[in-house]
């Protein structure tokens, strides 16, 4: 009988490691490639069959154009290092997605595209002021507005009905209201208190939704310390106490969705990605979840955009087959929005008009109809500057909260804080 | 029972007593990869039952999904493939280090080999953008070769550094009496020293490999294209989607991930602990 000796095993794996070796070995390298190519960095999407599409669609754009274009997935918190690392060596893609850190930070790695923009904006109604806030560099579009993530709510109706509110809570003081009572039933709400993407756009909801804001419109100066945010952060600290578990501490951007389809949860600050998950995988729970808006506060309702956009870089090849793939892109939205179920939300006017793809044929989801009318993004009122990008991304509001939430530091320590920490990023770039 | 019943137990299973904590502790984690990769996103997700174990009965969904739905086996091929490479460049740079380091006097040997034990600790995320640049210039962006080329840097200081140990066990006298008999120092050093270390060039062999397996860093940083991921990039760029985890099928990667290592370990265990307690004394 054959009996495999360690001996044997090892020259069994050496030999498939050089077996396995020899196709790479002749496989040629990106750059000894002839044929015209467009390579493309975009995020892994949150919905599978929008990728499905977006790759069937390169492909088709690339057999029709006779211009290859690949697109590569990568993981949305990876791209800022892996945009560094092209930026660093001045090669790489071709096009760049930009998840929701703005275009002047990486303004100077871009090309100015402005005549794409205007052709793609004339086309389809003109561009919304949000995707100008965040496509354009310097005044002039220097990335391609592709689409911006929503903020609504996610409710489970059951429970809401049993509270007297079977649409949601429309305010946020309703959520407060709504929440306590569901919380001492054994079904708390939940907003992620740490460092992760959805607290920091959810907290700014509720921030601006009370006046409040970091900046003014001038984006320069700081409006921190103001009754509004005041207002604000004792509401937040009344929210956390009165209608969630300290859980929220610890969360990170999946915790919620967890938390919605462990069927505990009942109400989410989120995309709608939560409740498509929860659709594939527990056909009942999903039954009960539907989508509101963004709750309004005592000033006005607000909520936060994560955005993506597109922009060539300086070091392409190809930039005029980019630009025309970029463009090619922005016609064909309806199609790409069709296949995100209704999460990709438009940055044309003239897509942002009802009948939205999967949306207006969905009554749970109707409500996001009206999302980019009260959509806003890093840095509102202002404009989204590096300094802004800065603030969001060093989580000092969501430092500030969490400290204000568990009695660490008292409503002055808080803002006092959070102003100092916010005037030393701005006076960074000043 | 019987006192002589309890001294055999006592004696029989006594000695498992203490090292249960110890099995719990990193037997744990295989435990909850494999009840994740089979249990239904249902299953997993209700906290009113038992997490430990199945309510629902299991699913080859994930698994389906991970073999059907990525790019899976291509990306554990390119991580063997990877490994089993640096493993060969690392060796063939650190074996004639090490023994120079050990064995010659030369100007600076000591304060060379200091500086080459802090390099392994430049973490990679300073190191990756520096890097890129030379990956560029080589031609090797999103090619496994630039893998192959980046690894070294941080497996050949720490396995330099083992195996400079290994090389000092070896008693000069024999050496020397081959060079009498004849043999030049290369001739010494292939027939004499290396036959000797070998334990310590398997357990370098085997630190390489599991440094490179579990890489994360220069992989997303020099691969784009899926096809040429490595497993720990793959798994997680394609199965963790914003804030939607596959849970089920990163925990199938996970488990199916391990099996190459868990093999290797097999095989070679005896001599790794041998490499392990050798490179230790002099």
């Amino acid at each position: 009988m054959n009996r495999i000796t360690r001996r044997k095993f090892l020259g069994t794996a050496a030999g498939g490691a050089a077996v396995g070796a020899f196709p790479h070995v002749w496989r040629r390298p990106a750059w000894a490639q002839q044929t015209k190519e467009v390579r493309v960095l975009a995020w892994t999407h949150f919905v599978p069959s929008y990728d499905k599409w977006y790759d069937a669609f390169a492909e088709q754009w690339s057999t029709k154009n006779n211009v290859k274009v690949t697109i590569d997935h990568v993981p949305h918190l990876q791209i800022p290092a892996k945009i560094a690392a092209e930026i660093a060596t001045q090669s790489g893609h071709d096009i760049v997605q930009l998840v929701g850190s703005g275009t002047e930070k990486w303004a100077n790695a871009l090309l100015d595209i402005q005549d794409s923009a205007d052709r793609a904006g004339k086309k389809h109604g003109g561009w919304t002021p949000l995707a100008e806030n965040y496509a354009k560099a310097n005044g002039t579009f220097h990335s391609m507005p592709d689409f911006f993530i929503d903020f609504p709510g996610l409710y489970r109706k059951d429970l809401w009905t049993e509270v007297g509110m079977p649409n949601g809570p429309d305010t946020w003081e309703d959520l407060r209201v709504g929440g306590a009572k569901l919380k001492a039933k054994g079904f708390p709400l939940g907003i992620g208190l740490a460092h992760h993407d959805d607290a920091r756009a959810s907290w700014r909801a509720i921030m601006w939704s009370y006046g409040g804001s970091e900046v003014a419109k001038d984006g320069k100066t700081i409006t921190y310390n103001s009754k509004e945010v005041r207002e604000a952060l004792k509401f937040n600290k009344a929210l956390y106490k009165e209608c969630m578990t300290p859980e929220v501490l610890a969360w990170d951007d999946s915790s919620n969705n967890r938390f919605l389809a462990s069927g505990r949860g009942s109400w989410i600050h989120n995309p709608i990605s939560a409740y498509r998950s929860i659709e594939g995988q527990n056909k009942e729970l999903a039954d009960k979840i539907w989508v509101q808006l963004s709750p309004k506060g005592p000033v006005t309702r607000r909520s936060f955009a994560n955005c993506r956009s597109y922009g060539v870089t300086k070091f392409s090849k190809n930039a005029d087959a980019s630009k025309a793939f970029l463009e090619a892109l922005v016609d064909n939205y309806r199609d790409g929005a069709k296949a995100s179920t209704g999460y990709n939300m438009p940055f044309l006017k003239a897509y942002a008009k009802p009948p939205f793809p999967v949306i207006s044929d969905d009554p749970k989801l109707k409500p996001l109809e009206q999302d980019a009318e009260y959509h806003f993004t890093t840095g509102y009122p202002g404009p989204l500057t590096p300094a802004a990008d800065e603030v969001y991304q060093q989580f000092v509001m969501v430092d500030a909260l969490a400290q204000f939430c568990t009695d660490k530091m008292d409503l002055e320590q808080t803002v006092k804080w959070g102003e100092e920490k916010i005037k030393g990023i701005h006076a960074k770039f000043a | 029972m019987g006192s002589q019943t309890w001294r055999r137990i006592r004696r029989d299973y006594g000695p498992y007593l203490p090292l249960s904590p110890y099995l719990f502790v990193v037997l744990f984690p295989f435990y909850w990869m494999i009840i994740t990769a089979f249990k239904r996103d249902n299953d997993l997700y209700n906290l009113t039952t038992s997490p430990f174990w199945f309510k629902e009965p299991p699913t080859l969904d994930h698994l389906k999904l991970l073999i059907k739905g990525t790019l899976f086996l291509q990306w554990l091929q390119n991580s063997l493939l990877i490994g089993a490479l640096v493993v060969l460049v690392t060796l063939a740079l650190a074996l004639p280090a090490a023994y120079a380091l050990a064995r010659m006097r030369f100007p600076m040997a000591q304060p060379l080999s200091t500086a080459m034990f802090l390099s392994y600790l430049i973490p990679p995320t300073l190191l990756f953008l520096p890097l890129s640049q030379l990956v560029r210039g080589l031609g090797f962006i999103d090619s496994i070769w630039a893998l192959v080329l980046v690894y070294p840097s941080f497996t050949l200081p720490f396995c330099t550094w083992l195996l400079m140990g290994f090389v000092r066990t070896v008693p000069r006298e024999i050496e020397e009496s081959a060079q009498i008999d004849g043999c030049s120092r290369l001739q010494a050093f292939r027939m004499i020293i290396l036959p000797v270390i070998v334990p310590g060039i398997i357990t370098a062999g085997i630190f390489a490999f599991t440094l490179t397996y579990q890489e994360y860093i220069y992989a997303l940083t020099f691969i784009s294209a899926s096809a040429n991921k490595t497993i720990s990039y793959g798994v997680t760029s394609d199965l963790i989607r914003g804030d939607v985890f596959y849970w089920g099928s990163l925990m199938s990667g996970a488990l199916i991930g391990a099996v190459p290592v868990a093999v290797i370990y097999a095989f070679s265990l005896d001599h790794f602990i041998h490499g392990l307690t050798a490179g230790a004394l002099k």
